[in-house]
């Protein structure tokens, strides 16, 4: 979610009164934990597929400069 | 888009290129070039299919402290000891023989061509004579293609290695 959207959803809600903001209440905080859970999911697989790449480079640099003539 | 996700394409991107770079280079070719992208593609895809724990977590047993002091580990360790001992290999030697240490290193003649596919082999075989060890207790895990090799020993632990390397010498 955007910030222009989290901007739009507040200031429909400055317009409401108590129990008429509750859906919005609802899709912010779902929206919300949809994210983070999206982000650390990304951010792990990133790091995992990130870390072998290099490991992986890494070793194929290191192994082929020790190659057998 | 978030930079996580530029990442994530440029390490998919990356991925795709060394796959489609390992099927162009195993098509015969009496090229060197040719036959050392293949022996580089061939080695970082071992590397990224390797089976390894998330974080490694799972140090060798001669790593681990005494299990007898108060810290115990937490890790449990493996039921039989590995080593792994680092082997400097001279290939198109005149025999098959180890020769020494260099810095912790064991060094080896083969007698097998370099690049032959069969030096792995012989390094296994003498080994496996010179430790009195059986076959699947010698397993080769690094430098397959090169002349410093990693080989995990299986059932002896550093100590053992060596008083049995140096009982040989």
């Amino acid at each position: 979610m955007t910030g222009d959207e989290i901007s739009q959803i507040v200031d429909t809600m400055k317009k409401l009164q108590g129990p008429e903001r509750t859906p919005f209440i609802m899709l912010l905080v779902t929206r919300m934990i949809r994210d983070i859970a999206y982000y650390l999911i990304l951010a792990a697989v990133v790091w995992a597929l990130g870390r072998r790449i290099v490991m992986a480079i890494l070793a194929s640099w290191k192994e082929s400069h020790n190659a057998a003539p | 888009m978030l930079l996580l996700e530029w990442v994530l394409l440029a390490e998919l991107l990356i991925l795709a290129l060394a796959g489609l770079l390992y099927l162009v280079s195993t098509k015969p070719d009496e090229d060197q070039d040719g036959e050392k992208l293949y022996r580089i593609l061939r080695i970082f895809w071992r590397t990224i299919l390797e089976k390894k724990s998330f974080f490694d977590l799972q140090p060798a047993v001669s790593e681990l402290p005494d299990s007898s002091s108060a810290m115990r580990p937490i890790i449990k360790p493996k039921k039989e000891s590995t080593f792994v001992l680092p082997v400097l290999v001279v290939p198109e030697s005149s025999c098959d023989q180890v020769v020494g240490f260099e810095e912790d290193t064991v060094k080896m003649l083969v007698s097998t061509p370099a690049g032959s596919g069969q030096t792995n082999k012989a390094v296994i075989q003498l080994l496996v004579e010179v430790l009195q060890l059986q076959p699947h207790q010698v397993q080769l895990i690094r430098g397959h293609y090169g002349v410093r090799k990693h080989v995990q020993i299986t059932g002896l632990n550093k100590e053992g290695v060596t008083k049995k390397l140096a009982a040989f010498l």
